[in-house]
């Protein structure tokens, strides 16, 4: 079969799924089971797309790879992006486990809790008792189960004990790096690019606010009271400011604003139809 | 917000895929003149003349209609940058989309019979977080010192930043996103900025396509149709804040049960 | 080790700030660890996020978990194999790199450009049809001046705006090309406002910023 016909069909069928499941009434999805499965049907195909984070990774190491190997210039950069990006897969994946092993002991308390409940003879108390006393957040209290009944109400020393496993701190290498990478590197250095914004929005506004055509003047004056009706200097001067902002957004704003959406929206739903039926002549715009 | 479809919407699905139906059969001769796409070529041509680079860049845009569009105006100005001879680097925030973007510059150069032209390597990840990205982005627009930027495609708090960084080189730039906050801001930067859904409308105006422009056409027309829609509601909306007895509104389309 | 943190975490703010005077070394190394780091944490957090607790766990059996007495708390469902078949699809994405089997990756490229097709086609109808019916607004609201001045405007500039973004339809009259330029002088009124509402955002987040390096980092150092 050519192709091209069965990467149409593949194309086609991934989006009938979300269109049928959005068509047929709720009543018959619960009937045939769509409601069911449409969770893991859903993060099946996000799946898909997150698989292809490898294609990123392999961009990166060839590009600064070869400047590396090559010594070309830049190299020197391109070897800072490479141990930044070994050094915080390898915290990532130790954090990872250390998360993990907190978390898979948090959840043999949980078991331990639904067995209790459900404990009917007094082999299986002893046996519960036997395993309360391998964790150490329980140890001391499975003397404390005499009876069935105990043990059958005894969630709250479970639920007790797993919350200690949750918050506990375990302080590791490993951590601190992954500490270190991320709130001394990935989250400060993101927070300054954002506030960059704050240079940036000034210079801008100067830029762009000149009266010099009717479609400037209007955005400059649009801007400008909106934010005196934000600022509580200019709001001193006059409380007015305050209903005109909120007027402005909530009106002609947000009407413009749902123009603009309705339209990129339709827009949006025709491009759609392309792409879910492949309907393109030749590739992106070739022309015929 | 609708979950389910009911018989009205359903009806209204069938009617819109008949008119795209209709349209890209058709395919339509006139589409506005948009001059921020007519700066497309004058901006590559600059930059060739300068002895610049371009670069493309589809900010946040993840794999959907969005990309799909840019991908059309990628084509053209890959296209541009091939005859021209001048570096196209086109940096990347997302790996699924990156894939596609390879393929559809690859065969712009491929169309004007110019394959050896394309490196893969000016295809540049740089970051799936969006600050990353951009810092990257701003990194790389100074050091190569672009003679035109476009930015095409979705963009979020980050586009103010992309957009100065051009700025600060001199470079020509374009720019369109579907986002009207972020709109605002490449209108205060940029030489030329496409609002909202001419995004979708500047691939079919720089091809002479007849399917992509049907697809204007189409956008159109169902445009009309919701237009008036809005229209109708607001009489009956007018006419039942009058006549209180008055109870007819286009909304049972959409909100009636099955 | 949380005050050689902060230390280099005011050190990459400024070198992020040293951008605005010019494009610099000190920038450059900061921008490419940001990178780095970058494309070593994403990754893992979305397998640690998204596909193992979701797909590759339940596909496993990662959550079984036995009872003391032997008895299965939770028996493996076998429809979880089937999440095999989207993992195999995402390998798909690499055989760019394979050229005989290259098409492959054009099929898992046509199977999320599908995907998000029919979600687009969904999203539409669940969230763009009720702006359009919340956009019935009565022009005549009994009692109300305010309200039925204000609903005028709205709607008037809703239409204008759609109006003027009609692409395809030729018109040379006076109405024509008043209605668009209309529409557009309110688009620009809608860009100012959007303009203006984040001017004070953007301010508060490099007002955090020099917040953390006078106090925190300054203080960390001496």
């Amino acid at each position: 079969m050519n192709k091209e016909i069965i990467i149409r069909l593949f194309t086609f069928f991934a989006g009938l799924y979300f269109v049928v499941e959005f068509i047929l009434p709720k009543e018959i999805n619960e009937e045939i089971g769509l409601v069911n499965i449409h969770e893991s049907v859903s993060y099946g195909f996000l799946a898909i797309g997150a698989m292809a984070f490898g294609l990123g990774i392999i961009n990166l190491i060839r590009i600064h790879g070869s400047k590396i190997i090559f010594l070309q210039k830049g190299a020197f950069y391109s070897l800072v992006l490479l141990l930044g990006f070994f050094s915080m897969t390898f915290f990532a994946i130790g954090d990872w486990k250390l998360n993990m092993e907190s978390s898979k002991r948090a959840a043999s308390i949980g078991l331990l809790q639904k067995f209790a409940e459900k404990v009917e003879t007094t082999d299986k108390l002893e046996l519960l008792k036997l395993e309360m006393k391998k964790i150490p957040e329980l140890r001391d209290r499975a003397d404390s189960l005499a009876t069935l009944e105990d043990a059958n109400k005894s969630s709250i020393i479970f639920q007790e004990a797993s919350q200690k496993v949750v918050n506990e701190e375990t302080s590791s290498w490993i951590k601190d790096g992954y500490n270190f990478l991320n709130k001394g590197v990935f989250v400060p250095l993101g927070a300054a690019m954002f506030s960059l914004l704050g240079f940036y929005i000034a210079a801008a506004a100067y830029r762009a606010f000149r009266v010099k055509s009717l479609e400037a003047s209007l955005m400059m004056i649009a801007a400008v009271l909106v934010v005196c009706g934000q600022t509580s200097f200019t709001l001193m001067i006059w409380e007015g400011f305050s209903p005109i902002r909120n007027w402005l957004l909530q009106v002609p704003n947000s009407a413009a604003f749902r123009g603009i959406a309705i339209g990129a929206g339709v827009a949006g739903l025709v491009l759609a139809f392309r792409m879910w039926f492949s309907i393109e002549s030749g590739s992106f715009g070739r022309k015929k | 917000m609708i979950e389910h479809a009911t018989p009205g919407i359903i009806a209204c699905l069938l009617i819109v895929s008949l008119v795209i139906y209709r349209c890209l059969r058709a395919g339509t001769s006139y589409v506005r003149r948009l001059p921020a796409v007519d700066a497309v070529y004058e901006a590559v041509g600059r930059s060739a003349e300068l002895g610049r680079p371009v670069s493309f860049s589809t900010g946040l845009s993840s794999v959907g209609p969005v990309l799909y569009a840019a991908m059309g105006i990628l084509h053209a100005i890959a296209q541009a940058c091939a005859r021209y001879r001048t570096k196209l680097f086109i940096p990347q925030n997302d790996p699924p989309a990156m894939a596609i973007v390879e393929s559809v510059t690859r065969d712009a150069y491929r169309s004007v019979g110019l394959s050896s032209q394309f490196d893969p390597r000016n295809i540049v990840f740089l970051s799936e977080e969006q600050f990353a990205f951009a810092s990257g982005y701003m990194g790389l627009i100074h050091r190569e010192r672009v003679g035109a930027a476009f930015l095409f495609g979705a963009f979020a708090g980050e586009s103010l930043i992309l957009a100065e960084a051009g700025q600060q080189v001199g470079a020509m730039q374009v720019a369109a996103s579907v986002s009207p906050e972020q709109v605002a801001f490449f209108i205060a930067t940029c030489d030329y900025t496409l609002i909202g859904e001419e995004l979708f409308a500047a691939s079919a105006y720089l091809s002479d396509d007849p399917i992509q422009r049907g697809s204007v056409r189409a956008q159109d027309l169902i445009k009309v149709g919701v237009f008036f829609l809005i229209v109708i509601g607001v009489v009956c909306a007018s006419l039942q804040a009058v006549f209180p007895s008055f109870t007819f509104s286009p909304s049972f389309l959409f909100t009636g049960g099955w | 080790m949380e005050t050689a943190t902060v230390v280099f975490a005011g050190i990459g703010t400024l070198a992020i700030f040293s951008f605005l005077i010019k494009e610099n070394p000190f920038y450059r190394f900061f921008e490419h660890l940001f990178i780095g780091v970058a494309a070593g944490l994403l990754p893992i957090l979305t397998i640690r996020n998204l596909l193992y607790p979701n797909v590759i766990g339940p596909l496993i059996g990662a959550d079984i978990q036995v009872f003391p007495d032997g008895e299965i708390a939770n028996p493996y469902n076998y429809w979880n194999l089937l999440f095999i078949i989207p993992l195999i699809f995402g390998l798909f994405y690499y055989a760019v790199f394979i050229p005989k089997v290259s098409w492959l990756s054009r099929l898992v490229i046509g199977i999320s450009l599908g995907y998000s097709a029919g979600l687009s086609i969904k999203g539409f109808f669940a969230e763009m049809i009720p702006q359009v019916l919340g956009s019935f607004k009565p022009l005549v609201v009994p009692g109300s001046i305010g309200d039925s001045v204000n609903n005028s405007i709205f709607v008037i500039t809703l239409l204008l705006v759609m109006y003027y973004f009609f692409c395809t339809f030729k018109g040379e009259s006076t109405a024509h090309n008043g209605a668009r330029y209309t529409g557009r002088l309110l688009l620009m009124v809608c860009f100012g406002a959007f303009f203006g509402s984040t001017v004070m955002a953007r301010m508060a987040l490099l007002v955090e910023r020099i917040q953390f390096l006078v106090g925190e980092w300054w203080t960390a150092i001496f």
